[in-house]
């Protein structure tokens, strides 16, 4: 839960500060480190689950459906930081859509665990 | 007329000047986990700040010496070298966090690495202590740290549900996704955040600075009465403005970008302009003002001459101790520790220290040899020792806190 509520909470900063960047409300430098933060922040969480030991071998199907829900995200939002660091809006558009889609997944996953 | 500008810029000031990077970090942070269900705490915190800035204000009005001038006086040099050396090593860590604040806000308005900025905002700390008059140092980056009046005018740009929020405000409970530990360190750190003890240092240091007497004592609790609570208001104002767009979102603010992310959805660039001198004048006054006060405290236990309203060379060691710490804090923040942490351990440090600050205050302002009849009254009193008792419950409770929860992970 830890794990998936930190890359929730990260997804969801990079795609509000990509998407008010593309909608010309913020300035291309805060977008950059808000996302570049969340970049570290989603690989910080990934690291953290992936070290963890599963407490059941019953537990290795959720961790299974954890790891690539969080390795969807963390990938969702390098793709977004990629676009920006490039400054091209059309990319960040369609990483930023692909980052909803993931944080949508994260958020169904951690609703279903809680 | 005179004497009206001087209160009018003396109360902006202290608005401007009241939030720091603490206070930033924290109440956004609370706001966007919490909504406003720990708003009480900044209102017990800041009427705390209020009762014991005024009677340190007083003590420096009435005798014409600082705080820890006396305490070391009137408690003898053990109990001074013990309140010494807690509130001095709590201001230095939050110099350290100030520091790594000004720096993570020039790199929001830069995107250059933070790191990069720390050195710079290091020599451009000590050049302003050193060089720049104290009245200047303090109006101009109180003044400009009213940018942050932004956020209050976002929350009511953004146009939430009132209801709701003040229900929450009124009715304070711990929220059903959160766990009553996790609140508790919150409400300690609030705490902590609101009643930082380099405030009451640096306020009666720039009673002694700006030659207070007892005719100033109006304007001093005109200050602090109106000041102080109308920052707090700045301090709720963050904390509402994340618990209306970030907390519906599930976001989680452990960064200063995320805390300026309200304030760009209610006025987008605009906003973010006034967020970002917000931040800096905030994070750079309070750099100075926890620079200097770590020079006052050492250099007024030992009895060194001291302050700005001396030549540089007339106070060297306190301008070394000054310089020292600047170059310290710069040290450690170049080792890449997380400013952001360095920030949330010196709030939580600031409420286990603020027993060591707040109970000499309260003695040396009851001592007659020192405030005649200008001595604490009963109200005073009364409220002293009860907030005597609320620091010492925050304080004890302060580590367990931290450790249980994992620092509110």
């Amino acid at each position: 839960m830890r794990a998936l509520e930190g890359s929730l909470s990260e997804a969801r900063t990079a795609e509000l500060a990509g998407r008010l960047w593309v909608a010309g409300r913020s300035t291309h430098s805060l977008a950059v480190v808000v996302v570049r933060e969340s970049d570290a922040g989603v690989g910080a969480d990934t690291t953290w689950f992936e070290e963890q030991q599963p407490p059941r071998r019953l537990d290795d199907v959720v961790r299974g459906r954890t790891t690539d829900a969080l390795d969807a995200a963390a990938s969702a939002v390098q793709s977004v930081r990629i676009a920006l660091d490039r400054s091209d809006a059309r990319a960040t558009r369609a990483a930023l859509d692909e980052l909803r889609s993931a944080s949508s997944g994260l958020e169904a996953l951690a609703e279903e665990l809680s | 007329m005179k004497r009206f500008f001087a209160v009018a810029l003396g109360i902006l000031t202290a608005i401007g000047g009241f939030v720091d990077i603490g206070d930033l970090v924290t109440n956004a942070a609370v706001g966007s986990r919490f909504g406003l269900s720990l708003a009480w705490v900044v209102v017990i915190g800041v009427l705390g700040i209020c009762v014991f800035a005024e009677m340190s204000g007083r003590v420096a009005a009435v005798s014409g010496r600082a705080t820890f001038d006396l305490i070391r006086e009137r408690l003898g040099p053990r109990v001074g070298l013990a309140a010494l050396v807690g509130s001095m090593a709590v201001t230095f860590l939050t110099l350290t966090a100030e520091i790594g604040g000004v720096a993570l806000a020039l790199e929001l308005a830069t995107s250059l690495n933070y790191l990069l900025w720390v050195p710079v905002v290091g020599v451009l700390v000590w050049v302003v202590l050193w060089r720049v008059r104290f009245a200047v140092l303090e109006n101009a980056f109180g003044l400009a740290g009213l940018a942050l009046i932004v956020f209050a005018v976002a929350v009511w740009k953004l146009a939430p549900d009132w209801g709701p929020l003040v229900t929450e405000a009124t009715h304070p409970a711990v929220p059903a996704t959160e766990d009553a530990t996790t609140y508790w360190f919150y409400a300690v750190a609030l705490f902590g955040a609101a009643m930082t003890p380099y405030e009451v240092f640096f306020f009666s240091s720039g009673g002694v600075e700006e030659k207070w007497g007892a005719g100033s004592l109006r304007t001093m609790r005109a200050n602090v009465f109106i000041g102080f609570p109308l920052g707090g208001l700045l301090s709720l104002a963050i904390a509402a403005a994340a618990a209306i767009v970030l907390r519906p979102q599930g976001i989680e603010v452990a960064s200063l970008g995320q805390v300026a992310l309200p304030v760009l959805v209610a006025f987008g660039k605009v906003g973010l302009v006034l967020v970002l001198i917000g931040f800096f004048a905030a994070t750079f006054g309070a750099a100075c003002e926890t620079g200097l006060s770590v020079g006052y405290s050492v250099a007024q236990y030992f009895g060194w001459q001291w302050g700005k309203f001396v030549e540089p060379l007339r106070a060297a060691r306190f301008h070394t101790v000054v310089l020292l710490s600047c170059v310290a804090g710069v040290g450690i923040l170049l080792t890449t520790v997380d400013p952001i942490l360095v920030t949330e351990y010196s709030v939580v440090f600031s409420a286990l220290a603020l027993p060591l600050t707040y109970l000499p205050i309260l003695v040396v302002a009851n001592d007659r040899t020192y405030l005649g009849e200008h001595v604490n009254g009963r109200v005073a009193n009364l409220l002293g020792t009860a907030y005597l008792a609320v620091v010492v419950v925050a304080s004890v409770a302060a580590i367990p806190l931290m450790v249980l929860t994992g620092a509110g992970q």
